[in-house]
């Protein structure tokens, strides 16, 4: 148990553990697939022909592994009201857990939650450490993929 | 299905692997990843704006990388080997014009039936050398 930091208002600490409500669902279809795609230059065929996705044992054209933090309506920690005194916020990081293959024609919703506020002294001052877990679930209320991100404030 | 799926075999602890570059970045790109992405934070597409907040210029999203991260694991590791976990953490900032290349130390190896899990520790590096994000992933490879 470590003292609570003063640069962390309680109101703020006691947000940690709160959720988004489940966002709108999304149906995956080819068009955004391709546009993710070509976004970051893949040639994997599995992403724009039905074929070579079947042959690689997908039931349609195959989303991209990290697809439900592109296109599906998701939280981020801005969405939960932090009240922090540094207002510049960066990503810091990114990381999934891939649990089911995505592709097109599911249907897909996020919850998004707070799981951590915490203070750091940087080499350029104060900084906040925020962190925030999306849960990603199809129609058949199979979760799929967990992502968990962080937000860096200065 | 790529005929050039790995084998969990080939992998020690120590390993480093190459596996693939993206790029160069262009504008284009980020304007796609940008409309699918639903992130309209203008530091992403609008220079302008960008420059107007001390920026060298557009900056390429964190996700878009961690996605070309993704991609460069699936091509590598082919039709049989399934992504079980990957991360990355931003040190930097990345602008149009960026190539980025993904290599791999493996630092460690678990057997499974069937196969089994290389842990790697990855390391994106970008035309003049420089790390911006490092990341570390889990694959799942056929015997």
């Amino acid at each position: 148990m470590t003292e609570p930091d003063p640069f962390i208002s309680a109101e703020t600490r006691a947000l940690v553990g709160a959720s988004t409500p489940v966002g709108d669902p999304r149906l995956v279809d080819r068009n955004t697939i391709r546009q993710f795609a070509d976004a970051i230059g893949s040639a994997n065929p599995a992403f724009r022909d039905e074929a070579a996705a079947r042959a690689a044992g997908f039931g349609g054209i195959a989303a991209p592994l990290s697809f439900p933090i592109y296109n599906v309506p998701n939280g981020i920690d801005r969405d939960f009201d932090l009240k922090l005194s540094v207002q510049r916020r960066v990503r810091g990081g990114d990381e999934c857990e891939f649990l089911l293959p995505i592709q097109e024609g599911d249907t897909l919703t996020a919850q998004t939650t707070l799981t951590d506020v915490t203070h750091r002294k940087g080499g350029t001052g104060d900084l906040v450490i925020s962190t925030f877990e999306t849960r990603y679930t199809n129609q058949r209320g199979e979760v799929v993929m967990v992502s968990r991100a962080t937000g860096v404030w200065r | 299905m790529s005929p050039a799926t790995h084998v969990f075999g080939e992998f020690h602890v120590g390993q480093e692997i190459a596996l693939g570059s993206r790029g160069p970045i262009t504008t284009e790109m980020m304007a796609h990843w940008a409309a699918g992405s639903g992130d309209f934070n203008p530091i992403h597409y609008d220079k302008t704006e960008a420059l107007r907040q001390g920026l060298p210029d557009v900056i390429i999203a964190g996700p878009m990388k961690f996605a070309m991260l993704l991609d460069c694991l699936t091509d590598w590791a082919g039709g049989q080997a399934f992504v079980k976990q990957a991360r990355t953490r931003y040190l930097g900032m990345d602008t149009p014009g960026t190539v980025f290349t993904f290599t791999a130390k493996v630092v460690a190896v678990e057997p499974l039936a069937g196969g089994g899990r290389v842990m790697l520790d990855v390391t994106v590096t970008n035309q003049e050398g420089k790390v911006n994000t490092t990341g570390s992933a889990t694959l799942e490879l056929p015997a």
